[in-house]
């Protein structure tokens, strides 16, 4: 038996004198057993562990005395949803987090010290003397986000579509023959052509780009031409003469945010289109009051809400 | 008593009336123009009053102290770091709220500072109302209310100016300032101690603001505290972008743009309790122009249509006045001839500098024309529509609408043309806009396409100019694209402008702008093109230029046109000569070339001397010279087509040099203007002889 387990009996002995716990020894023995083991135990598990030790205790009384040493540390429960508890090794200052998956229940064990440090910190901000804590992530596990949303290539979109870059295929070549183009995974693209066959025309970044089918096969994107729980909103550029509408959000470079936020170009600010130039491109817009003028391309950029 | 001195900055957002407080203070001249941009580069002037000497400083105008472009860093800089004795935030008053942003910053620079609303009668025909008291009372600064354009308020803003600079109190209280929200504001404080700490007070600008500004991520204000604070900076530095990131990680926003939020948000109480809108007259007139100046269909059309007038009454509008002063000339040079014995002085005065300047000066009314139609455009604010107009097309050859500015204004002159680029924001834009801008015909040039098209294509003359600065702009956007491909690969910068709107050009601006340039043209020739007659006429008159002044000599020179033969000019000339002739220019004409590198006007002056030195009959026009000289149309045109496109003269290499700041762009744009130039005036020059011309 390793010195912590030794130290964890010695603990529980005094804490149990002091509290003045009933079956002290026999509670100890089933401390003992339970930490003989490295597995996570159900009660279950635990009592015919202790069958097999020849004890012979009444399953209420094991499982009270579970609860009991997880109420005073010793032991950790786990319950992960609708599922037995489980218990494991509590041992204070040395003990595993856990990230769970919901959708294939694994549990992945980690173990971080800065995290570990961070927690105590914070408990001891709040004035706390920390036992145990418990550090559960939720999630999707790697394997389960892969097969969550196929990713299809952009010659597959519809024209007009925004869409998002996830993933080139085929290797760096690609990759670095795109990027020379200025288009890198994360961006957002809107299609501006796609006939179905030959090259497809993107806009991006405010200028226009044709990409070879043979290419666009290998840029991946989200199907359905929005990213979860964002849907890529109106934009200014999509307004008409007259039309009204106020700005939800301005997006481009961080320069070119700047420039239109010291401008105006604020979030609920009113704007109006007042007309586009005879050759499409640049639009006029009135704002607080005053005109600006602005590329189409730039504000294609701002996203906005009809008034 | 000693003259008490200090300094006034007059800093504001763009096109809100700086330059015109600034003359209305000073009395100076400085240019004034209906858009954002006029002035870029700051401007000082004197001013006397009650025993004070005031430096007034004019600065281009900007949109906050976050500068973007040359010119912005100019403003801001001078604001920072000269440390003005009292800032005059001009604040155009018809749009209280996007000039508060900035005036408000200026706020908190720890200077004094006044607001000084203009524009008040715009404001007030748009029925706003704003209670200047109120206002000061919350900014704790004094407001003045102007009119700059009618001098309205200038002796209150003066009072106000005086009384604040002697005043112990001027620097306005910040007991209400921005909130910038609990977390910034921690993040501000927590900076704030830490600069504190590390540099003991010794510190440029106000630890807050440094503070506010490096959670800004200013690299402005960045480099200057490294400069300053030598080791310490780093650990500022590091600690102000440790600050960033948690802010960031917070609101996955970045902070300068909350920021910039909030101070919108703090702007937007003040407008609440200050401003008040009242029922607004639906007749907006700058819209129902714009409804058909820049209308889808008419637009540019209508644009080509005032570039072709512009020239149309540059060329017969100003054929009258031309004429007037023409015979004006020939009568001078009469009286000269009489007054000054034969002699070398009599052929310096009349062959020289008479024939030289004279050549020229006629232009005047033309080029005066040509100047007021453009400060028409400048002042009625055409000028940013013209910008907004032709964006798509300047989007060819990658570059702004905004830099279609400079190129309007290269009409005038190249110097001021390529000194407007520095509102560009992206340096590449700006070579780029430099290097084409000479394509653009300066107002130099004119004379050349007035005499030879006036000469040889006296019936369409009108049509013959138009289409040599029509011939520039198709040239430039032909190489800016070339350029653009070649060199300046990439991304074009965003293009934000804001349209003003249109008024009514000021009769004293215009008249000043027409004046000022007059002046000019005056001064170079009184000058340079003074001198380069002179320099011409002893060059063609030496070696053998006493006998031939002779009248004996004189009768037979023409016929043996071979006396003129061993003047140094015609060995020069004759020794171009093979260079130019396959471009069917003359060795005169190759003089002339030459010359107008100095100067362009020098072309035209180099002519006539040239003519008149050749010439035994004084009195006849230099046009009949030409045309027995035995220039054709098509070696007319092509010689047009070389002066309109060869290299930039002296001024203009000078300014290029320095925009640029490199000699290598510098040499590029005079060597590809040049061998364009030829290649040009080539293919012009044969295939006009082909069809006939
Ligand atoms: N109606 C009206 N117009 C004004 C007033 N003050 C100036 N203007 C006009 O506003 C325009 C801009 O004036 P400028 O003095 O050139 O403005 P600026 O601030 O120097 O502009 P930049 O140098 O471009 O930053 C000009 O057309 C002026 O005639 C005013 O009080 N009322
Ligand atoms: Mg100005
Ligand atoms: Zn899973």
């Amino acid at each position: 038996m390793n010195t912590i387990h030794q130290q964890e009996m010695e603990q529980l002995r005094v804490l149990f004198r002091q509290e003045a716990i009933d079956r002290a020894g026999d509670r100890i023995r089933i401390l003992e057993v339970f930490l003989d083991t490295e597995e996570h135990v159900t009660c279950a598990e635990l009592i015919a562990l202790l069958n097999k030790k020849d004890y012979d205790f009444e399953p209420d009384f094991v499982r009270e005395t579970l609860k009991l040493l997880a109420c005073y540390g010793f032991v950790q429960e786990n319950k992960f949803e609708l599922e037995e508890s489980t218990y494991e090794h509590r041992h204070l200052g040395y003990h595993h987090d856990h990230l769970i998956c919901t959708r294939c229940q694994k549990i992945v064990e980690f173990e971080d010290d800065d995290l570990e440090a961070l927690q105590l910190q914070i408990a001891s901000q709040y004035g706390f003397h920390m036992l145990q804590h418990k550090m559960e992530i939720y999630g999707l596990c790697s394997d389960c986000i892969n097969k969550r949303e196929p990713l299809v290539s952009i010659a597959s979109a519809r024209e007009g579509e925004w869409v998002q870059i996830k993933e080139f295929l085929g290797g760096s070549g690609i990759q670095n023959r795109l990027a020379s183009l200025g288009i890198r995974v994360g961006d957002e693209v809107e299609l501006l052509t796609n006939s179905g066959k030959g090259p497809l025309v993107l806009a991006h970044n405010c200028s226009r780009l044709a990409v070879g089918r043979g290419i666009a096969k290998k840029i991946m994107i989200i199907p359905g031409g929005k990213e979860k729980g964002q849907t890529p909103g109106l934009r200014l550029s999509r307004l008409k003469e007259g039309q009204k509408a106020t700005i939800v959000r301005v997006g481009g470079t961080s320069a070119f945010r700047r420039r239109l936020m010291e401008m105006g170009f604020l979030k609920g600010t009113e704007i109006q289109i007042e007309k586009y130039a005879p050759l499409q491109d640049p639009m006029e817009l009135i704002l607080k009051g005053y005109h600006i003028s602005l590329r189409v391309c730039e504000a294609s950029q701002i996203v906005v809400k009809k008034v | 008593m000693p003259k008490k001195t200090f300094t006034v900055a007059l800093a504001g957002n763009p096109n809100s009336g700086k330059t015109t407080v600034f003359n209305n203070l000073t009395g100076a001249r400085q240019k004034v123009g209906n858009w954002p941009g006029v002035t870029v580069e700051k401007k000082e002037g004197h001013l006397n009053h009650n025993g004070y000497d005031i430096v007034v400083v004019d600065l281009p105008g900007t949109y906050s102290l976050t500068p973007y472009s040359i010119e912005e860093i100019v403003a801001r800089d001078f604001v920072l770091d000269e440390k003005p004795d009292v800032v005059v935030a001009i604040i155009d008053a018809s749009n209280l709220e996007r000039n508060l942003y900035l005036s408000t910053q200026i706020r908190e620079l720890d200077t004094k500072v006044i607001f000084a609303l203009n524009m008040i009668d715009v404001a007030r025909e748009n029925a706003i109302k704003i209670n200047t008291n109120k206002l000061s009372e919350l900014l704790a600064v004094p407001v003045v209310s102007l009119v700059g354009s009618r001098n309205e308020g200038t002796d209150r803003l003066l009072e106000t100016i005086i009384s604040i600079a002697e005043s112990d109190k001027g620097i306005p209280d910040q007991s209400r300032r921005v909130s910038y929200g609990h977390e910034i504001e921690k993040a501000i404080s927590e900076l704030n101690a830490f600069i504190r700490e590390k540099t003991g007070g010794n510190l440029p600008y106000n630890p807050r603001w440094t503070a506010v500004k490096l959670l800004e991520d200013d690299s402005v204000v960045k480099k200057r505290i490294m400069n300053r604070t030598g080791t310490h900076g780093g650990a500022i530095l590091e600690k102000a972008s440790g600050l960033r990131q948690e802010l960031f990680g917070f609101f996955r926003e970045e902070p300068e743009i909350l920021m910039t939020d909030r101070r919108y948000g703090f702007i937007a109480g003040i407008i609440e309790e200050v401003q008040k809108t009242g029922r607004r007259d639906r007749r907006d007139i700058s819209r129902r122009i714009d409804k058909i100046l820049t209308n889808r269909i008419l637009g540019i059309p209508i644009f080509i249509l005032f570039m072709w007038g512009m020239f149309q009454i540059t060329f017969t509008l100003g054929a009258y006045p031309m004429e007037w002063l023409d015979a004006g000339v020939w009568h001078l040079g009469q009286v000269a001839s009489l007054l000054v014995p034969s002699g070398i002085l009599h052929d310096l005065l009349v062959d020289g500098i008479i024939s030289g300047i004279g050549g020229v000066v006629i232009f005047l009314p033309n080029i005066m024309i040509l100047f007021l139609c453009i400060a028409i455009f400048e002042d009625t604010g055409y000028m940013a529509r013209a910008a907004f107009l032709m964006d798509r097309v300047m989007h060819l050859i990658g570059l702004h609408g905004k830099s279609f500015i400079p190129m309007l204004m290269g009409f005038g002159c190249n110097v001021p043309a390529i000194m407007a680029t520095r509102t560009l924001e992206s340096q590449n834009d700006r070579i780029l806009t430099i290097l084409i801008n000479p394509l653009m015909s300066c107002s130099a040039r004119l004379p050349v396409y007035l005499l030879l098209a006036g000469t040889f294509f006296t019936e369409s003359a009108g049509n013959v100019i138009f289409a040599m600065y029509f011939t520039g702009v198709i040239l430039a956007i032909l190489m800016g694209r070339l350029f653009k491909n070649i060199f300046f690969k990439g991304k074009s910068a965003p293009f934000v402008m804001e349209l003003p709107p249109y008024r009514n050009p000021t009769v004293r601006n215009l008249l000043i702008h027409m004046w000022e340039r007059s002046k000019f043209f005056l001064k170079k020739m009184g000058g340079i093109i003074l001198a380069g007659s002179v320099i011409v006429w002893v060059l063609s008159s030496f070696p053998q230029g006493i006998t031939s002044s002779t009248p004996e000599t004189a009768g037979n020179r023409y016929e043996g046109s071979d006396n003129l033969e061993d003047s140094y000019i015609e060995r020069m000339g004759k020794f171009l000569a093979p260079v130019f002739a396959p471009i069917g220019i003359d060795w005169r004409g190759s003089v002339a070339i030459i010359t107008g590198l100095v100067a362009k006007e020098l072309v035209v002056s180099t002519m006539g001397v040239i003519y008149a030195a050749e010439d035994e009959d004084e009195t006849e026009a230099l046009k009949t010279a030409l045309t027995r000289s035995g220039m054709t149309r098509a070696s007319a045109l092509s010689f047009m087509v070389f002066v309109l496109i060869y290299m930039p003269c002296i001024a203009t290499i000078s300014t290029i040099r320095h925009e640029t700041n490199s000699w290598k762009w510098t040499i590029f744009s005079i060597g590809y203007s040049t061998s364009l130039a030829w290649i040009t005036a080539f293919v012009v020059y044969h295939g006009a002889k082909t069809i006939g011309i």
